[in-house]
């Protein structure tokens, strides 16, 4: 009986692992180490399944599992994720054969600048979609503050993408000079 | 001064008819990109990021965590997963 009850958890894992690895990829900026963060917490909440109630949200617990060690492991390791921080978009821009990853890279370099409350609160709500209740457990934090971190971090991440824009749309202001015939010449 | 003003405005409403709607446009968008994060640019990001999100989760899982799971799958109930690692050695 037992058998089949985490035969039932374990499709249930595998499926979460795409959130897992994806939400860890986004927070740390290093995929290699997002891997590992994630076997570490698969084998925790492996050991605790037990504790896990039956019925509530399971990626929910994962992830909250997931983020309470990232933040151990991160506060034990500050000095060397300081001293590597501006690699991490670059390195995941190099990453082989994983498209995603590319994709992402541009988006985790921007979310960088967020600081970690507002990108953990961003992530949860707007690219995994939890609601803001469910992102308050997650972080253990008022629901309330969840909503402006959630906020200030779009509107951070709007000013930095704008700027990159702003360059982006460069040569665009030129052609458009440039087809814009003279005032005298009409 | 005033007829400066005068002329000044006027002269920009011939150059603006003359040139037609890329200067509109232009100077629309350079209004709207100055002062303020609008809602539109807000949104556009949160659409952004969700996309980004998605074709990570897109990705097929590796097979090191199928191993991981079916090896502690091995190692039997839940719950005693540090408990058997310490009787393994």
């Amino acid at each position: 009986m037992a058998g089949t009850t985490s035969e039932t958890l374990k499709a249930d894992l595998i499926r979460a692992i795409p959130n897992m690895r994806a939400f860890a990829i986004s927070l740390c900026g290093n995929p290699d180490r997002a891997d590992d963060l994630v076997q570490e917490a698969l084998t925790k909440a492996w050991s605790k399944l037990d504790t896990f109630q039956e019925g509530t949200n399971l990626k929910a617990w994962l992830l909250t599992i997931l983020r309470n060690f990232y933040y151990s492991e991160f506060r034990k390791r500050r000095r060397e994720v300081a001293d590597s921080e501006g690699e991490h978009a670059a390195r995941l821009a190099c990453h082989p054969a994983q498209h995603g990853h590319l994709d992402m890279a541009e988006m985790v370099k921007a979310l960088e600048e967020l600081s970690a409350d507002q990108k953990e609160a961003l992530l949860l709500v707007s690219a995994e979609g939890f609601s803001y209740e469910e992102a308050a457990e997650i972080c253990d934090c008022a629901v309330g503050t969840i909503k402006s971190r959630v906020n200030r971090a779009r509107k951070k991440l709007a000013e930095i993408m704008q700027v990159e824009d702003a360059h982006e749309f460069g040569p665009d202001h030129v052609s458009e000079a440039v087809l814009v015939p003279p005032a005298g010449m009409a | 001064m005033n007829e400066d003003k005068k002329s000044d405005g006027s002269a920009r409403g011939r150059h603006a008819s003359e040139v037609g709607e890329p200067k509109m446009e232009s100077e629309l968008h350079d209004r709207a990109a100055r002062p303020r994060i609008d809602d539109q640019v807000v949104d556009a990001i949160g659409r952004q990021l969700k996309a980004s999100y998605d074709k990570l989760l897109a990705e097929p899982v590796p097979d090191r965590f199928l191993e991981l799971l079916n090896q502690l799958g091995e190692k039997g109930a839940t719950g005693t997963g540090d408990r058997s690692d310490q009787e393994k050695k």
